[in-house]
Order: structure tokens, then C-alpha cells, then sequence
């Protein structure tokens, strides 16, 4: 059988290597070469996927630590192997840079040839070729009753091609360009994959913003804030809800489930500074961001990624007792962003030596494990009337006072906030992904759902007819649909040519030939 | 829950017309020796009508849980899996309706019938949705790729096919020794069914309770007789039985469970080789396989696979990546899942190519069609169960 693939087009890989540039472009050209490549890059994606990646594991250890202590030896081989950072790892890069350029390489030396040889084919074929086609049909036959196949053929939507007594049907040529296209919209894809190293095409922080505060947006060069108005955590309620009365069942086996994560926000734009230096800002709009339902604004989208667990204290409100004579001053009020040093409350003033937002003992002092509020506490001293200066320190059920002190501070009330964490992005590669994603995905469905079909007759002496029929797949599917056509205009019936049947023959007597 | 019902009883019919339609196939393909061909057509004709109603009792399945769940049911293992179930026999009815191959009946509805069987393993319970599911994607995405994957399990039923028909039976070679090997996998996966069903029903299992490598208290719930056990394991209920201690980084409940559909498949292997069949299982299948040309097996792959594979990169690549970019704030973060379906894709475009290169056709071709089913099962089982990622749903 003849060899089809490139309709026997001369391929500038195939010829007898000159120079290194005809041996490199050989190499990519090379069916196999890229079979190696993706063969490749299947056994490496593989590996990768046997331990977690490093982006991927619990942030307490390091990595070098990490895998080690939870999987052993096998462990500590994969890191020392870097198989921890394998997608970024130089070796892999490398594998699909060395297939996008076999995917550029072979797509073009086999287009511009596949390209000429199919607009320049000839209606009438030799006997060589038409006897080397899947199915090939030999017998007697009429002008008169190729006319008819020319008729049936047309209704059949082949573009039927005439050159005396031979006859070329086709249909479907399109579906040979789907492979070079979705070529195309692979590279477009991988090239917009590649410019995403470079920092200009996109960026991303994470912004933690406590409810009711508003922040500067780093990712659009602060050109941008955000108030979180609230911050909402809902669960599934089955007991006072309705409709999720049908998941109580699976609720009390596996404990409370989340239902929505969003953050109410007010976007503000920056249209100059006030005199304090402050920024002036203009509300833009408001909206919210939970998961799957990004904000968007401008180029920018923003994802409800993180929340904080524990919500913040805005701020603590404090009274002072007089022990002696059980008058109360105050309260006031310890706004965390912002606290002040003394807080005059007439007969007596507090003030505010030390803060401590996120309180602990470290090595027997008062210390903070964090710079957010989660669990403040305060040290104070009470200016009395008669000049004395008693100290305070005070927290969350703690209270650390001389006893002989006259005033006792006690709490009068908090005012708390959730914090968010919200991801703001802007990646200027998408159009480039989506661009060749399409093209993509148009020529895999040109090339896969549109078999390309030809048929040919031709007539040589008074009644001798050959018949031939060619297509990229589905052979089967070329007869059923033509083999009655030939039957009704009563031309000869073609056969197929197997293609295993003969190498199963072959097997038999063990001389299996590579056909 | 009067839906949940409904759903439930319907996969139940569904089930056992898709049973009745492989005998059937069966008896087209090779039993009726009189009047062979008159039976063989009406045989064939029937069991392909029953599949088509299987899978509109099946359909119906699948929407009254939707209406149950309040969200399209493919959200857990359970779900998922009886749902690719359902997409194989669709793919099946698609290249039947261009074939007409009794054959090809015989071999992928057993396959769809093990995986439905196996996706009833999986607890049903109704479960809440987490906000990172609950989105239309889910629909769009899941969805497309598993009738994707149905469609290109079918190119696995016909590659078997292919093997069965062309490899020797008489003198040893690798591709025998595989296809032993395939078919002893699918023979473990009805053994698992099989005991699972059983030690549930006798209620075998039991629970222990032990000390985590990271020092916490942690308990495995046995369904099948205990086995293996972590070190210093406390029994809290059921029997103890063998109950062998091993390091505790090894998860022995799995590896329980691994061993005792491992022993159910030995012994219904041995029961059919040596006392029923009294010979290879793929030889005693080879008749079978025999009554389609290896032309026609090989074209039957390749049409699935050029009619699954652009399905499933749609949906199992390319809406997966919007998903990602939508949920996850990133089209591609090279997650296991995310890893395994890139596997699937460039698995069957290797396949593609590889019939361009001469000599490379034919047996080559047919065990990658193999292959290929079994790295989308390993997504589907292995992913989710060993290997822990952010699609870890089950």
C-alpha cells in the first residue's frame, strides 16, 4: 500500500542531510523525536505528582526538613533530586521549550508541501497510486455511468473534479489543516504561558483588610483602595434552615460546613492628596468578592481567598472605679489602629505606657507574638489626684494590679472585626491564553470531526474501470458511504486492503513485516 | 428525600437492564448456532434497545438526584463515578449507532456495569456543597469531562478486542502475559465489590483507635475483617482477627482493604481458570474477539479516541482551567488532578501520533488504548483516595 500520510509530498526533513541547520531541523521534524518528548514529559509530570510539591506543604518546616520526616529515605531522595520544584525545574522547562519548537518545526515541513501537493493534485492518477490506496475496486464500466457517480457524488457534497474519463471526488479537505492549527494555537498558548516570568504581565498580592478598614491596593500601584464593609462566614444551618434540612445527616458525621465566604467591599479611587498628606479618595462602587464570583474592576480582579479565623479587636473601651468611694470614670475608648497616650477623665487621666496587640510571656516579660489584634493587652497607669501613679497591666481575663492601688481599671466593652484576605490580580497574558486555547480547541474538532474523503474513477481502454478511495480515517466509514453509490450506478465495488489482516497472515509464518 | 428515592431505584433499573442487555450481547456474539443469523440480529437489536432504556432510567436517575441534592450530583466519588458509568454506556450507544457491533456490547458494557458496581461503594449520603464547588462550572466542567472519558473508555473495550483477536494464546509472549494481567485487575475490582458488599452485610469490620505520626489521636473504621493494624493499634469494636501491627506512615486501612479485594480476585481467578474455564481467561474470550476483524477493532478505537479526546480536553482542560482561574484565582497549578488529566490528554495524543509513524500501529496502539483507560481510572481513584490534593472530594 502507498505510504498517504503527506499525499507522498517531498518533506525538506526527509532529504539527505546537508549542513547542521538540516540536521537540526530534521531532528525537530521528526515524528518519533516528538513522540520521545511527550513520552517524556508524561513519565516526568508523573513523578511529580508522587510527593506533594513544595507549594503544596505545610509552611511550619522547611522543605529540606519536610520531606524527609514524612516520607523517609524515598523522601529525602526526591528533594535532593529537586523533584520538590519539578514544573519549574531546569530539565522540564527544557522538555516542553523542545516541543513547542518540534510542534513549530514539523507543523512546517509538512504544511507547505501537504499545502501544494493537495492544490496541485491531478484528476487522473497513475495505475501505481490507485492500486496503492485502502481501497481500490477493479471491473468494467461506462463514461456513461461515471457521469452517474459524478451526480451521485455531488449530492453526496463532494466537490467532483472531471478530466475526460477520470473523475476526482473530494470532501472534507479543510480537516488536514486541523492538526497545523491547533499546532498554531499550542504555541500561541505556551508563548503566552513563557511571558508570564516576566513580572510586567501580571500581578498579584494578597491584601488582609480588617472590616471596616480601607486600604491601599499595591497590585494597581496604590492607585486603588478598598473598604471591607463585612466580612460574612455562613454555615449550613439544617436546623433553622429549610433547605439544608436534607444534609443534617452528613453534617453531624463530618462536623459544621462552610456555605459562603464573601466580603462586602466599597472601592475608592485616588484622585489627589489632602493637605495632611492623606490620600483623597473617590468611591467608585461597591460590590462583593466570594469564592467563585471574583470583584472586577478596571484590569483587576478580586478573589476571596483567605479569612482570618479569629476575628481582630478594633478597639476596648475601660472604666476606672474609685475603690474608697465607688465612683466610676470614665469609659474610654483604646482604638487599636490609632491609641492614645493619656486619657484625661477629669478627676483622674489613664495612661497608656505599653500596647501589646497579640499579648504573651516571653522570658518572663509581657510581650507580642504579632502585630495584630487577636489578644491585646494594655499597661497602664492611673494618674490620681494626689500625684501618685499606679500601674495596671490588662488583657483578656487578666488583671494585674499592686492591691493597695485606690483606682481598679475594668473593661467596659470591645468592638470587634473579621479580616479578609483578598487576592488582587491583573495578568495582561490572558488574552494570549485564550487566543490560542481557541485556536486550540478549533483545530483539534477540524482535524478529529471532519474526515478528509477522496474518491477516484478512471477509464482506460473502452471498458475497463479502476476505483479508488483515500481517506485520513475511518475507512470503513468512506465505504459504507460510497460503496452503494457504486453499486446503484453499477460500477465496480472496491474492497478494502487491510492493514492487520495481512500482518496477522505475516505472523503465522513469522516473518512480520513492517508494511 | 422522596427524590433521593426515586433516584435510588432508578440506577437500581438501570443497572439491571444494563445486566440483561451484556447477556444478551453475549448470546448475540456467540451463542444460537441454529438460525444463527435471524437470532443474532433480533439478540444484538434487543440488547441495544434495553441499554438505550438503561440509560434513560439512568438519566432519570441522575436529574431526580439533582432535584434532591439541589445541585448537579457529580460532586463526590459516588456521584462522579456513576456518572462516568453513565457517559461510557452513552459513548457505547454512539459507536454502536455507527458500528452496529454486538462485540464491542459484549466487552464495554461489563466494564461500564464494574464501574457503576464500584461507584456503589462510595457512601451516597446527601452531602452540602463547599463554596469552592458550588458554581455552574461544576456542571459545565464535570460533566464534559466525564462523558469525555466515557467516550474514550470505549477505545479500551475495542482495544481489548483488538489484543484478545490478535494475540497468541499457544506460545508465551509479553502481550499475553498483560492481557492476563488486565483481565486479573477487572476480576480484583468485582472481587472488591463482591466482599464489600458481603463483610458490610455481615458487618466484618471493626474500630481502632491509635497514635498518628504527628502525635494525635486518630481512628480507622474497618468495613472488611481487620487485617493490618498501625502500631500500638487499641481495638475499640468489632473482631480483631489477624490484626498484624505495621509502621504507622503505611495507611493500613487502605492497605486492608487493597489486600482483601486482592485475595477476592485470587480466588475468583483461581475458581475461574482452573475449575470453570479450565483455561487463560483471555483465551477463553479470544473466540469472542475473534468475530471482528482487527481492522475494525482498530478503527473503533481510533474513531472513540478522536471523538472523546477533543470532549474531554474541553472539558477536563480547558473549562477546567477557567474553573480554576475563577475559584482559585489560577488556570493551572499543577495539582495531582490537574497533573493525571494532562497525563489522560497527552496519553491519547501520544496515541495519535504514534499511528503516523510506520510499524507503529496495531498491538502498539491497542495496549496504549489500555493504558490510556488505565490512567483515567487511576485519576479517578487513586487521585482521590492516596494521593491528596485540592480535588480530594470524596
Amino acid at each position: 500500500m502507498l505510504d498517504m500520510k503527506y499525499d507522498g509530498a517531498d518533506l525538506r526533513s526527509k532529504r539527505r542531510p546537508k549542513s547542521w541547520i538540516d540536521r537540526v531541523w530534521s531532528f525537530f521534524a521528526s515524528v518519533k523525536v516528538g513522540l520521545w518528548l511527550i513520552g517524556l514529559i508524561i513519565v516526568g509530570s508523573a513523578v511529580g505528582t508522587i510527593f506533594p510539591q513544595e507549594m503544596y506543604i505545610p509552611q511550619q518546616l522547611p522543605a529540606s526538613q519536610y520531606y524527609t520526616q514524612e516520607y523517609g529515605t524515598a523522601g529525602t531522595i526526591y528533594y535532593s533530586l529537586g523533584f520538590h520544584n519539578l514544573y519549574t525545574s531546569w530539565w522540564y522547562i527544557s522538555l516542553i521549550v523542545m516541543l513547542t519548537l518540534s510542534l513549530i518545526v514539523a507543523s512546517i515541513d509538512r504544511l507547505v508541501p501537504l499545502y501544494k501537493a493537495l492544490k496541485y493534485q491531478p484528476v487522473r492518477r497513475t495505475d501505481r497510486f490507485m492500486r496503492g490506496q485502502r481501497l481500490i475496486g477493479e471491473g468494467n464500466g461506462s463514461e456513461a455511468q461515471i457521469d452517474m457517480m459524478e451526480q451521485s457524488l455531488k449530492a453526496k457534497r463532494y466537490r467532483v473534479k472531471r478530466d475526460g474519463d477520470a473523475l476526482l471526488a473530494e470532501k472534507h479537505r479543510f480537516g488536514r489543516w486541523g492538526p497545523y492549527v491547533n499546532h498554531v494555537g499550542l504555541v500561541i498558548f505556551f508563548i503566552g504561558a513563557m511571558l508570564r516570568v516576566f513580572p510586567s504581565f501580571h500581578v498579584d498580592t494578597l491584601e488582609w483588610v480588617r472590616e471596616g478598614d480601607t486600604v491601599a491596593l499595591e497590585a494597581t500601584g496604590d492607585e486603588y483602595y478598598i473598604r471591607n464593609d463585612q466580612f460574612i462566614l455562613e454555615m449550613y444551618d439544617p436546623e433553622n434552615n429549610e433547605e439544608d434540612a436534607k444534609f443534617a445527616e452528613a453534617i453531624e458525621k463530618a462536623g459544621a460546613v462552610p456555605k459562603n465566604y464573601e466580603t462586602e467591599l466599597t472601592l475608592f479611587k485616588k484622585t489627589g492628596t489632602n493637605e495632611d498628606g492623606s490620600p483623597r479618595l473617590e468611591e467608585v462602587e461597591t460590590g462583593s468578592t466570594k469564592v467563585n464570583h471574583p470583584f472586577k474592576f478596571d484590569k483587576y480582579e478580586v478573589y476571596q481567598e483567605q479569612y482570618s479565623s479569629r476575628p481582630e479587636f478594633l478597639s476596648m473601651s475601660f472604666s476606672v472605679g474609685d475603690k474608697e468611694t465607688g465612683d466610676i470614670y470614665g469609659p474610654f475608648t483604646v482604638d487599636m489602629n490609632d491609641p492614645e497616650t493619656t486619657y484625661d477623665l477629669g478627676e483622674v487621666a489613664v495612661s497608656l505606657r505599653d500596647l501589646y496587640p497579640d499579648f504573651e510571656v516571653r522570658n518572663g516579660e509581657p510581650d507580642t507574638k504579632s502585630p495584630r489584634a487577636l489578644n491585646p493587652a494594655f499597661f497602664f497607669t492611673v494618674d490620681t489626684p494626689e500625684g501618685a501613679s499606679e500601674s495596671n497591666l490588662i488583657g483578656i481575663r487578666m488583671n494585674v494590679a499592686d492591691e493597695n492601688n485606690r483606682y481598679a481599671i475594668q473593661f467596659a466593652g470591645t468592638e470587634m472585626a473579621s479580616t479578609s484576605g483578598l487576592r488582587v490580580k491583573s495578568d495582561s497574558t490572558y488574552p494570549i491564553l485564550i487566543v490560542g486555547g481557541t485556536i486550540f480547541m478549533i483545530g483539534i474538532v477540524m482535524g478529529m470531526y471532519w474526515p478528509h474523503r477522496r474518491v477516484w474513477i478512471r477509464r482506460h481502454g473502452e471498458t475497463d474501470v479502476l476505483v479508488a478511495g483515500f481517506t485520513n480515517k475511518n475507512p470503513s466509514s468512506l465505504r459504507r458511504e460510497v460503496s452503494p453509490l457504486l453499486e446503484k450506478a453499477g460500477l465496480p465495488i472496491w474492497e478494502d486492503q487491510a492493514m492487520f489482516e495481512k500482518q496477522t497472515d505475516a505472523n503465522s509464518t513469522n516473518e512480520r513485516g513492517e508494511s | 428525600m422522596e427524590w433521593i428515592q426515586w433516584s435510588s431505584r432508578l440506577l437500581l433499573i438501570a443497572f439491571i437492564l444494563y445486566a440483561i442487555a451484556t447477556v444478551l450481547f453475549t448470546i448475540a456474539v456467540s451463542g444460537m448456532r441454529k438460525d444463527r443469523n435471524v437470532n443474532r440480529v433480533a439478540y444484538g437489536k434487543i440488547a441495544f434497545i434495553l441499554a438505550v432504556i438503561g440509560f434513560i432510567a439512568q438519566t432519570g436517575y441522575f436529574i431526580m438526584r439533582w432535584a434532591g441534592v439541589g445541585y448537579a450530583p457529580v460532586s463526590n466519588l459516588y456521584e462522579y463515578t456513576t456518572f462516568f458509568g453513565m457517559m461510557m454506556v452513552l459513548g457505547f450507544l454512539v459507536v454502536y449507532g455507527i458500528y452496529k457491533n454486538d462485540v464491542l456490547g459484549l466487552f464495554a458494557m461489563p466494564v461500564a456495569l464494574l464501574v457503576i458496581a464500584f461507584a456503589s461503594m462510595f457512601s451516597s449520603d446527601v452531602a452540602p456543597l463547599i463554596p469552592a464547588l458550588n458554581s455552574v462550572w461544576l456542571k459545565i466542567h464535570v460533566t464534559t469531562a466525564a462523558l469525555g472519558q466515557g467516550i474514550l473508555a470505549i477505545s479500551f473495550a475495542s482495544g481489548l478486542i483488538f489484543l484478545l483477536n490478535e494475540t497468541s494464546m499457544r506460545e508465551r509472549s509479553k502481550s499475553r502475559t498483560w492481557l492476563e494481567v488486565t483481565m486479573f485487575v477487572l476480576i480484583c475490582t468485582l472481587g472488591f465489590i463482591l466482599v464489600s458488599m458481603l463483610f458490610k452485610g455481615i458487618g466484618a469490620g471493626g474500630v481502632v483507635e491509635f497514635t498518628n505520626d504527628r502525635g494525635g489521636q486518630e481512628t480507622y473504621e474497618y468495613f472488611m475483617p481487620i487485617l493490618f493494624v498501625p502500631e500500638g493499634a487499641q481495638l475499640l469494636s468489632g473482631a480483631s482477627g489477624l490484626s498484624l501491627e505495621l509502621p504507622n506512615f503505611i495507611n493500613t486501612l487502605k492497605l486492608n482493604t487493597l489486600l482483601w479485594s486482592v485475595i477476592s480476585g485470587l480466588v475468583l481467578y483461581v475458581l475461574l481458570r482452573f475449575v470453570i474455564l479450565r483455561k487463560r481467561i483471555a483465551e477463553s474470550l479470544q473466540p469472542l474477539a475473534k468475530k471482528v476483524s482487527l481492522d475494525l477493532a482498530d478503527e473503533i478505537s481510533y474513531r472513540s479516541v478522536a471523538i472523546g479526546l477533543p470532549v474531554f480536553i474541553l472539558g477536563g482542560l480547558i473549562f477546567a482551567m477557567i474553573w480554576a482561574q475563577i475559584a482559585w484565582n489560577r488556570f493551572w497549578g499543577w495539582d495531582p488532578k490537574e497533573v493525571w488529566a494532562l497525563i489522560t490528554m497527552l496519553i491519547y495524543i501520544y496515541y495519535l501520533h504514534m499511528r503516523i509513524q510506520r510499524g507503529w500501529t496495531g498491538t502498539k496502539a491497542a495496549w496504549l488504548c489500555v493504558g490510556g483507560f488505565a490512567v483515567i481510572m487511576f485519576n479517578l481513584v487513586f487521585v482521590n483516595l492516596v494521593i491528596a490534593g485540592l480535588h480530594s472530594y470524596a
